[in-house]
């Protein structure tokens, strides 16, 4: 009997564990997965929160038999352009806000996976700090999503990101933000790395820049005779003259003050930025050849070595050592001089070195003046001359940024000449022709 | 009073007692020594067991007794258990009583006389013995005059057994109950009025199925032979591989009323003998009717009968036994079933094959690699899918997460019963497969593939991500060597989906230090089954990553093995060349010392 009973009570407490584990069961399929949040002011609310999710619709991907059974179907479903939907609602907060999507939404939405939070300018000037609460609380949000500010409205932005190559939005949007690595136009900005920004006294908060273009930048009228060779070329959102499917882009860098937006990186200066960082991985930078100029130069730059940096103090004032070893790889000179002989390697490296400390100058010059904002983490190196936090958070780094001095080194070394090792002239017409004028 | 009393039960119940001391069997270490007498002196001191060997594997033709202590028997003595009568009427009535002779049609005796003054008989069982051998050498002899030259009055059978009977073995027996015994395994036996003992020759001659491939263990490279049903044909089997005069096969009885055989086989000098005097303890011990052979017999004799994974290792292979018994362990093979058990093993052993030593070292880890990660699968896979999908989305890469929530968008049930559903129907296909007429075999793959795997996927019953999953772990499952270490699996595999479906991760690793601290806790003859990493001993040359076969220098730690090297340092002398090249003989220098060291 008393076996009975203890068998019992084990069973009792055994099945206990087991049922009460489920309370938090979920099928995948019950849920939504908000890939990307949009926060923009509210009217008669504080915001006005878009939310963009995929949608599960056997298009290709999920379930080829099905499509296999019913081809013709499936052909005209798969030329959608995208397998997205987007919610807009005002509400009082972003939690509050998912909650009341789901007396529209069918299924319950999760934040588990959200890639991406897109604030509008609006929001990023007066201060993000107010909306971000919950990210940084809330246990469903990923604090690895991107953040980036955008030029006009968020909720427009959403609309217009759009997956046109593949149907997978979270794709999508995960190469569409590894592409920094690849181009460095725009930076890598994850929650975690904006927060700290915004918290801490060393450095200030980047996040994306982006905005949609209009595609009416790219001229229209005939062109003249010549088309001049402008490098160093920087653009801000909705300003790349280009046309494509695509309305939407990341360009540049949002830099924040504090909670605040101070102000933009154009995508050139995105690069110096990202070189100075040390996460500048490869890209390709076009200079004006000084030798003859009007032929571009095209080199494929990355960094040698992490950037280094040192701190010191002079008369008070802090002074910050940069030094970068940059290598490169040429991909193409047009104006076909032998630059890849060793005599005159070095003339293409200085080059391309004064190419490279202008535009970084300019770069940190612009962070001082214009900004106010320690973007590159200076504060970093500055904060080991204080003993004690409360010195250093008494001395007020970002109010002594703008007076730093700071001393840049570039060292440009060519490592690869591309295919070819030797740039020769087009012989057969070019040389002949000139002879020919020269004997006349 | 009684509330009280209920109470400290109840908590007696859950709270910590002294466990009660059983009897448990540890494997003493040896002192290795070159003679092997040593081994057999610790043989001898811990032997305690009752001596039941039924006959010995040689038979020694015994001096014959001199005629003068025939004489003085010569009294009638009627046959009884204890006693072989000296009267032909008696011993034949005794035979016939035993064997329950007018109704038990295949039990045979044949009368004849010898020189017209001796009567004697044959006694065998029909169908058992080989006729001709019984005609043409033992007959025949008997019933020719001219082969009884030297006239005797004594009993005749030494004289026969000497001189007459022209079988190979021969032998004399003193006891009813051997006589039995031999006549039951299918030898004749001659009696001759006057003396007190039979002469058995060796006359087994019933049908046996020949040496084939292996039907569960195959390999690529190396042997392909297997064993069969025949006790004796596969101890010649192994006896072929190891040809050495310390290979020792004894024979003992199992199973009180089918009188089965089983052999115990190991190498003097290399098995620490208190494993065989364990393995002989246990057998001999057993009490019961009927045991078939090795499936029944590893039950019976195994240390943890509730033990998940296999304590025994079971092989159909000569050569893995063979090796294994080189490691120092012992065979165990039982008439009537086409395996061999081999103790003491540890789980990793399970995980061998032979084509690992048959193969180079690099292909034979690799495979080996791919087992252990096979069984993951064929654990793992399902449960941890079910977590993932119930409790940890989180933990899903979007992109596949996406896909799945497609595949399962249209699909009326939850994760767990589609798994549950897949689950059943794959057993279903596999024991259906077994059943299945070998003919109409084929057809059972392509209803498997198409009609579980395709038609359940159109209909929106199972998701095709889970049907992959099933199909992985399926594969994972066959994957595993060792068919027990299989159905262990798939045992192992239901817990997991259950507490994969219950508490998610946690349930899982709650799960796995559920099984292995069972594991851990078993232990096969005295072997703990996670050796030699609890406890942590002497590394394997050959656990997991297989070092190269002349690296192997030593046997298995946990066996204690008398003699516990397998070769020197360097088994490769030609790596040593002589003096003539310089930098070679530096070279064996060095390894010289080392190998001294």
């Amino acid at each position: 009997m008393l076996r009975k009973i203890s068998l019992f009570i084990s069973a009792v407490l055994v099945l206990n564990i087991l049922l009460t584990g489920c309370y938090d069961s979920m099928e995948i399929d019950s849920e939504v997965y908000a890939l990307v949040l949009g926060i923009d002011k509210g009217v008669n609310n504080k915001i006005i929160l878009s939310i963009q999710y995929s949608t599960y619709k056997s298009s290709g991907g999920g379930s080829s038999e099905e499509s296999g059974k019913n081809g013709e179907d499936s052909q005209s479903s798969s030329n959608k352009i995208s397998d997205t939907n987007i919610q807009t609602i005002e509400a009082p907060s972003i939690l509050e806000g998912i909650d009341m999507l789901g007396m529209a939404v069918s299924r319950r939405i999760s934040l588990m996976h959200t890639k991406m939070i897109v604030f509008s300018e609006e929001i990023a000037k007066e201060g993000v700090g107010n909306y971000i609460a919950p990210i940084v609380r809330y246990r469903e949000t990923r604090k690895t999503m991107h953040v980036a500010i955008v030029k006009g409205k968020a909720e427009e932005f959403i609309n217009e990101n759009k997956t046109n190559i593949g149907d997978s939005l979270a794709k999508a949007i995960e190469l569409l933000t590894t592409q920094s690595k690849n181009t460095g136009f725009f930076p890598e900005a994850r929650f975690t790395s904006f927060y700290r920004g915004i918290m801490s006294s060393y450095e200030s908060a980047v996040a994306i820049h982006g905005g949609i273009n209009n595609f009416d930048k790219l001229p229209k009228g005939n062109h003249s005779s010549t088309s001049p060779l402008i490098v160093d070329t920087g653009f801000l959102p909705d300003e790349l003259p280009r046309k494509g499917v695509t309305k939407r882009e990341f360009v540049g860098t949002a830099v924040f003050r504090g909670d605040k937006l101070a102000g933009a990186l154009n995508s050139n200066e995105t690069r110096y930025y990202l070189l100075l960082l040390g996460k500048y991985k490869r890209g390709i930078i076009t200079i004006d050849d000084r030798e003859k100029p009007g032929n571009e130069i095209a080199v494929d730059i990355r960094l040698g070595r992490h950037p280094m940096i040192k701190c010191r103090f002079e008369n008070g004032n802090p002074v910050i050592d940069v030094n970068l070893k940059i290598e490169s790889e040429i991909e193409s000179i047009n104006s076909r001089i032998n630059y890849e002989s060793i005599d005159n390697l070095d003339s293409l490296d200085s080059q391309i070195k004064d190419y490279l400390q202008s535009g970084l100058n300019k770069l940190i010059e612009k962070t001082q003046k214009e900004l106010k904002a320690d973007i590159f983490g200076f504060g970093h190196k500055v904060a080991g001359y204080f003993p004690t936090i409360q010195e250093w958070e008494q001395y007020n780094w970002p109010s002594h940024y703008p007076y730093a001095k700071v001393n840049l080194t570039v060292d440009v070394s060519i490592r690869r000449t591309g295919l070819l090792i030797y740039s020769s002239p087009f012989k057969a017409w070019e040389d002949k022709t000139e002879e020919k004028e020269g004997k006349k | 009073m009684k509330k009280d009393s209920i109470f400290s039960r109840a908590l007696s119940l859950i709270t910590y007692k002294n466990a009660e001391k059983a009897k448990t069997f540890t494997i003493p270490e040896v002192e290795q020594s070159k003679n092997n007498a040593a081994g057999t002196a610790q043989y001898d001191n811990n032997g305690q067991t009752s001596k039941k060997s039924v006959h010995k594997n040689t038979r020694i033709i015994k001096k014959p007794i001199a005629p003068s202590e025939q004489k003085n028997n010569k009294s009638a003595i009627k046959a009884d258990e204890n006693h072989i009568s000296n009267n032909i009427a008696s011993n034949m009535a005794y035979l016939n009583n035993k064997f329950n002779y007018p109704d038990n049609k295949d039990f045979i005796i044949r009368e004849f006389i010898i020189k017209g003054k001796y009567k004697a008989f044959l006694v065998y069982i029909d169908g058992m013995v080989d006729r001709m051998t019984i005609n043409n050498f033992i007959l025949r002899p008997l019933l020719k005059d001219e082969n009884f030259v030297n006239e005797n009055e004594v009993c005749e059978l030494d004289y026969i057994l000497a001189n007459v009977i022209e079988t190979n073995q021969a032998v004399k027996v003193t006891k009813p109950d051997e006589v039995i015994e031999e006549i039951l395994i299918g030898d004749t036996g001659l009696y001759v009025d006057g003396c007190d003992y039979y002469i058995f020759s060796e006359t087994k001659g019933y049908d046996k199925r020949n040496v084939d491939k292996p039907l569960i263990e195959g390999v690529v490279k190396g042997s392909q032979e297997a064993f069969n049903e025949n006790l004796k044909t596969n101890t010649t089997l192994i006896r072929k591989i190891i040809k050495n005069n310390d290979l020792m096969t004894e024979f003992l009885k199992i199973g009180e009323k089918n009188n089965n055989l089983c052999a115990i086989m190991y190498v003097k000098g290399i098995v620490n003998p208190a494993i065989v005097e364990e393995v002989k303890r246990r057998i001999s011990s057993l009490k019961t009717d009927y045991i078939s052979g090795s499936g029944m017999l590893e039950q019976f004799i195994e240390e943890n009968s509730w033990s998940i994974v296999p304590t025994i290792l079971s092989t159909e292979r000569p050569d893995r036994t063979a090796s294994h018994i080189l490691d120092g362990k012992v065979a165990i093979i039982a008439e009537g079933t086409p395996f061999a058990l081999i103790v003491p093993i540890t789980l990793f052993s399970l995980f061998h094959s032979p084509e690992d030593t048959s193969m180079r070292w690099q292909y034979g880890t690799l495979m080996r690699f791919i087992r252990i990660g096979a069984f993951f699968f064929a654990t793992l896979l399902p449960g941890l899918y079910v977590a993932l999908t119930n409790f940890h989305r989180e933990m899903i890469p979007t992109d596949l997460l996406i896909a799945i929530a497609k595949a399962q968008e249209n699909i009326p049930f939850p994760t767990i019963l589609q798994v549950i559903f897949m689950e059943f129907a794959f057993e279903l296909i596999r024991e259906a497969g077994i059943r299945i007429p070998g003919i109409i075999g084929n057809t059972i793959g392509i209803i498997g593939a198409l009609i579980l795997g395709q038609a359940a996927v159109q209909a929106n019953l199972v998701s095709p991500v889970l049907i992959i999953i099933i199909a992985i772990t399926g594969l994972g499952n066959f994957a595993i060597p060792d068919f027990s270490l299989a159905f262990g699996a798939r045992i192992i595999r239901l817990f997991f989906i259950t507490m994969g479906c219950f508490i998610g991760f946690y349930g899982i690793s709650l799960g796995l230090v559920v099984i292995t601290a069972l594991i851990a806790n078993t232990k096969s003859f005295g072997v703990n089954m996670l050796e030699p990493l609890a406890p942590w001993i002497k590394k394997s040359q050959d656990l997991i990553i297989r070092k190269p076969v002349w690296k192997q220098e030593r046997r298995p730690d946990y066996l204690n093995a008398v003699d516990k090297t397998m070769q020197p340092l360097i088994s490769r002398k030609w790596t040593i060349t002589d003096a003539q090249n310089p930098i070679q003989d530096k070279i064996s220098s060095k390894r010289r010392d080392k190998d001294e060291q």
